[in-house]
């Protein structure tokens, strides 16, 4: 096989779910040379990006606490413009397609701001065009469940008319990216939404607003509507999962990360107990890129890598590739543990860059 | 079982693929790579016939190959679907005619003048609008009649085959004699006698012409690759092609797919040649006051090279480029030519017009010759290779 092309890092992360990101944004921090390497971005991609760390393995946390991992979980989303509410031992409630709620300890801000079940008057505003959200029945599901549990908070429904020249998208995402690409379209998608906005606390909508928006972008929008908003997460592909993926890239790009993704790895590259690098699978000839340290972040589906054996001495796993997450808590697992990869691996690849 | 039945399990419906495709961000109602992957596959491999129009839409350009997280292949899938798909009316014969760019060179090239001076005139337009459903806004790329010249250089060890693709070997001899130029300080080079890479046979569908390329070239290739000869391209197209359609296309056959794997392991992009394997320019780089805007090409980005060319502008002094980071311009070769796709490949290419007018360049610069078309078509802001400007930089 004829391998030619070389590229060297001080710290090489494999990955692109919510651990690769975040053990690549740690490594960047302690100014390390990062790459990052994935085939296509992984299931945290396609979910809503909340976080629970209620029912996680006790093991698992230190006598420190959690503390130093979910501030820098924080500072990092913040300023990726994916702004994150919460606070460990609290719970935010979500609600979702199915007119439930699920529970987050943190939950990103497109969730709105508010305890949707605190508030008096919510109203859930349906799209003429989108088949799996459907305002009445969330609406319906919501007051019933309220009423069980005593609460006295008002859900409505209401469709929404967009005045609008052309054929309205009928999936999530087409309608993000028209909202992201065309000022007119978002001008009318805004305007539509502030008509309905007079009587309500809180709107909440599909995860339509842009897979680009940030976080500031979004609180602008509130303003124009008048009223906070809450978007639900979808059927794959989710908007919300999308725009967190997207910033935290632009965050990485923006600190000195080089994205090298769209391949397959072929193979990892041992020397006895070190590993060298990764052979990515790229057309005509595989490309070598070489490492002091390798973060291992591959998520809990990857066949290609079976990372429970990997205890070598400069591999760092975290993430769902540890394969010891319960239901719900993968998201938790990956801050934490990606965290630690990212630092430890960052402390091997700058003594090895010093000497 | 088969590789590729085991593919379509692969599938985990997961949509990754749908949130990555150009056409799908701007075209309402299109399936997406999805469901014309994948999803028909499963049907199209119980032989139930489910022709659609959307397959034509697939613009081929990889997005969705490069972001499925599970190894499957979309517009693999798509590509050969559209080879069994009946091509119908005036839109299938266009479609015949634009896959066969190597004679269509050919012929015009026997008197270029006169082909430019018809192919551009209003009235062969407007006929070639209604009879072939050709987009009366495009103008056709000129053909040369310019001729390149090689030196000698014999006693050279390093062999180089220059591959140079219908659109430099035809509409750009000013190019190629560029590109030989720069090869020439690092080998002794030869143009390699090979006919179209094969990329708008499999882009509109046409088998017969797509064996036809896959032949010819592997038959005139694998020679000079044995004899130790390196395969440059300077499209980024053709060289996506010769590496990594080449032994997907020909995977079935053992012997003429190991045949296509030598040529693959082979084949270098121009810039990655330079950068790669290339010895330092023996001339030095005079300095150049220019801002250029880079468009990365799809093909370029399904190569898992980065962006040699970025690195190799910058490093002619005072040279100012960007990378406009833009998705695809929206022209994908011959897609942006049909009357029905003009005005989608002007709304896909938008990003890219908008991110070239903000910056304000001097010019723009992009490996590929189609992207080129389409940049100075949609933004007045002309586009080059970027070897010219390495060419500028060295003979000034």
């Amino acid at each position: 096989m004829i391998v030619v092309a070389t590229r060297e890092f001080d710290v090489l992360v494999i990955g692109e779910g919510l651990a690769g990101a975040m053990a690549a944004a740690a490594a960047a921090g302690e100014g390390c040379r990062v790459g990052l390497v994935a085939k296509g971005p992984g299931m945290f991609a396609l979910a809503d990006g909340c976080i629970d760390f209620e029912k996680l393995d006790p093991h698992l946390e230190p006598e420190e606490g959690f503390e130093r991992e979910i501030e820098f979980f924080l500072t990092t989303t913040a300023a990726a413009g994916c702004e994150y509410r919460g606070r460990l031992g609290e719970r935010i409630a979500v609600p979702t397609l199915l007119g439930t709620f699920r529970h987050a300890t943190f939950a990103p801000l497109c969730f709105g701001e508010f305890d949707p079940r605190r508030l008096t008057n919510v109203t859930v505003v349906g799209f003429p065009t989108f088949f799996d959200f459907d305002a009445r029945f969330i609406a319906e599901r919501l007051m019933s469940k309220a009423r069980v549990e005593g609460r006295q908070t008002n859900y409505s429904a209401r469709q929404l008319h967009i005045s609008w020249q052309g054929e309205l998208p009928h999936l999530e995402i087409e309608f993000a990216a028209q909202f992201d690409r065309n000022p007119q379209f978002r001008e009318a998608v805004v305007k539509a939404l502030a008509s309905v906005a007079a009587s309500a606390d809180l709107l909440i909508i599909p995860g339509v607003l842009g897979v680009n928006t940030t976080t500031e972008e979004l609180r602008d929008i509130w303003g124009y509507v008048g009223c906070r908003i809450c978007e639900v997460a979808s059927l794959p592909p989710s908007v919300l999962g999308m725009r967190l993926l997207r910033r935290l890239e632009d965050l990485l790009t923006r600190t000195g990360v080089e994205l090298l993704t769209g391949f397959a790895l072929s193979e990892l590259c041992m020397e006895g107990e070190h590993c060298r690098g990764v052979l990515l699978d790229t057309p005509g000839r595989p490309r070598r890129l070489e490492a002091e340290a390798v973060v291992v972040a591959t998520g809990a589906f990857s066949h290609l890598l079976d990372a429970r054996g990997l205890m070598e001495t400069n591999v760092f796993v975290c993430g769902g590739a540890l394969q010891l997450s319960e239901p719900r808590t993968e998201n938790a697992i990956a801050i934490v543990t990606a965290f630690r990869a990212g630092t430890r691996a960052a402390k091997l690849g700058v003594q090895h860059a010093r000497r | 079982m088969r590789e590729d039945d085991r593919k379509l399990d692969y599938c985990l419906k997961c949509t990754d693929c749908d949130s990555a495709c150009p056409v799908m961000r701007v075209l309402p109602n299109f399936s997406g790579p999805k469901a014309l992957g994948p999803d028909l596959e499963r049907i199209r491999k119980e032989g139930i016939a489910c022709d659609t129009a959307w397959l034509e839409y697939c613009m081929l350009c990889n997005r969705c190959e490069m972001i499925c997280p599970n190894q499957v292949n979309p517009a693999e899938m798509i590509a050969h679907a559209k080879m069994k798909q009946p091509k119908r009316g005036r839109a299938g014969f266009r479609d015949r005619l634009l896959a066969g760019p190597d004679l269509l060179g050919r012929l015009c090239s026997v008197a270029p003048l006169f082909s430019n001076f018809l192919l551009r005139s209003k009235p062969t337009r407007w006929l070639m609008s209604k009879a072939l459903r050709i987009g009366t806004e495009r103008k056709f790329p000129k053909y040369g009649w310019q001729r390149v010249s090689i030196k000698k250089n014999g006693t050279s060890p390093h062999k180089i085959v220059f591959f140079p693709g219908c659109y430099i070997r035809y509409n750009d001899p000013h190019l190629m004699q560029a590109v030989i130029d720069i090869l020439q300080l690092h080998g002794s080079v030869e143009i390699a006698s090979t006919t179209c890479c094969g990329v708008p046979a499999l882009a509109n569908g046409v088998r017969s012409e797509l064996l036809h390329a896959l032949d010819t070239n592997v038959e005139r290739l694998l020679p000079a690759v044995q004899d130790g000869a390196r395969i440059v391209v300077a499209c980024t197209s053709c060289s996506h092609m010769l590496k990594a359609e080449y032994p997907r296309l020909l995977s079935d056959d053992p012997q003429r797919g190991t045949m296509a794997q030598i040529i693959a392991q082979n084949t270098y992009d121009l810039g990655e040649f330079l950068l790669e394997i290339g010895e330092a320019p023996a001339a030095k780089l005079k300095p150049m006051k220019v801002r250029l805007a880079y468009h990365a090409p799809c093909h370029l980005k399904g190569q898992g090279i980065g962006r040699p060319w970025v690195q190799l502008l910058r490093s002619i002094p005072q040279v100012e480029v960007r990378d406009m980071g833009a998705e695809c311009c929206g022209m994908a070769g011959t897609f942006g030519f049909k009357e029905e796709k003009y005005r989608l490949s002007m709304d896909i290419g938008e990003d890219l017009f908008s991110a070239i007018r903000a910056y304000n360049p001097d010019c723009a610069v992009s490996e590929c010759g189609t992207c080129r078309m389409q940049i100075e078509h949609g933004t007045s802001v002309e586009a080059l290779h970027p070897v010219e400007i390495l060419h500028r930089a060295l003979s000034r």
